[in-house]
């Protein structure tokens, strides 16, 4: 067993640092390739990520506490509740963010597919902000099940589990390369890969999560499959489009 | 002509501002606590106070800034409406008079 211990106060730094890294990979690739958007669009559109980020990452992280939040309501401690620290999730982020700057860009008449920007330097944030969840070991809800494999990590309960951020880390760089090469792919591709593909790997990866499953699965893996069921739904919608476009 | 509210104030801007503010307070708060938990307690309580007010700030100023920005988008795409000039005379029956002068 590799001993990592769990140290929550690194945790925020880390997540900071996966802001911060993030960014720095959106601005060198932004410099690096242009932008499709001008420049006012672009900051419209890193607003509604952003902010649509904030509220669905902690909108599904205090969903995934249910029991927690209903005796809290109970308590008339709710607020107390939505403003501690803590409880955001990756895939509440992902998606909120991506619901938000569709539904901006529809208000505002963008009709650009502004995506593939993100994608590489959402691989590279989640990768620096999951050594943060590692770090954290029990204190957070991202750890995994016990394994008795020879990578078994002990996160000092003494009991071996599968270093899931570990994986999670490996896979994210596998995706990134794939994301971040050279091959030239159709607008909005580079984005939809990178989304499809992390959704589909949380709803594998997290069967090694000891988390309360609703249905056989827990609320992040189905918030996984909802979003996987609206971006095919959106190619369906885009492609039957383009078809019109072509025919008419 | 003149710039709508809506156009003048860059609230796009103002918003990634106070994401990156929340950000770093996060950061911060985070440092303090592991600096408390190590020798350099003074330097740990000035950035737990800092990043706490950077919280409370950035967050009530996220949502006052979205709030603004929805309302006077909404205030503005009505008024645009309303302001439309309106057309004494159709664009048709126009070139119909130039051709009979």
């Amino acid at each position: 067993m590799i001993p990592i211990g769990s140290h929550p106060v690194w945790h925020p730094v880390m997540e900071t640092l996966a802001y911060v890294s993030g960014f720095a990979v959106y601005r060198w690739q932004r410099a690096r390739q242009g932008d499709i958007v001008d420049e006012p669009q672009r900051w419209t559109v890193l607003a509604a990520a952003a902010v649509g980020a904030l509220v669905g990452s902690r909108a599904l992280g205090v969903a995934e506490h249910w029991p927690t939040v209903q005796q809290a309501w109970q308590a008339g401690r709710i607020w107390e509740l939505l403003l501690s620290p803590g409880g955001k999730t990756i895939v509440g982020g992902l998606l909120g963010g991506w619901l938000a700057v569709e539904l901006v860009k529809k208000l505002s008449g963008i009709k650009r597919r502004t995506g593939d920007l993100f994608a590489l330097p959402l691989c590279v944030g989640i990768a620096v902000g999951r050594v943060g969840c590692l770090l954290a070991g029990l204190a957070d809800d991202t750890y995994g099940k016990p394994t008795a494999l020879p990578w078994a990590i002990n996160l000092g309960d003494g009991i071996g589990r599968h270093p899931v951020q570990v994986y999670e880390i490996l896979f994210l760089i596998v995706l990134g390369m794939l994301v971040g090469s050279p091959v030239k792919l159709p607008e909005g591709a580079r984005f939809r890969i990178f989304l499809a593909g992390y959704l589909a790997w949380r709803v594998a990866i997290d069967f090694l999560k000891p988390q309360p499953l609703i249905g056989g699965m827990n609320l992040i893996q189905w918030s996984c499959v909802a979003g996987i069921l609206l971006l095919v739904l959106d190619e369906v919608r885009l492609g039957k489009g383009m078809h019109e476009k072509a025919v008419g | 002509m003149r710039k709508r509210l809506v156009d003048r104030i860059p609230f796009a801007k103002i918003v990634i501002g106070l994401a990156a503010v929340f950000i770093v307070s996060l950061g911060s708060c985070g440092l303090s606590l592991v600096l408390n938990s190590g020798s350099a307690r003074a330097i740990g309580a000035t950035l737990s106070i800092g990043g706490l007010i950077g919280l409370l700030v950035s967050v009530v100023g996220l949502v006052v800034t979205c709030l603004g920005w929805a309302i006077l988008s909404i205030v503005g795409a009505f008024g645009e409406k309303v302001s439309q000039p309106q057309k004494l005379f159709d664009e048709k029956d126009d070139t119909k008079l130039d051709k009979q002068d």
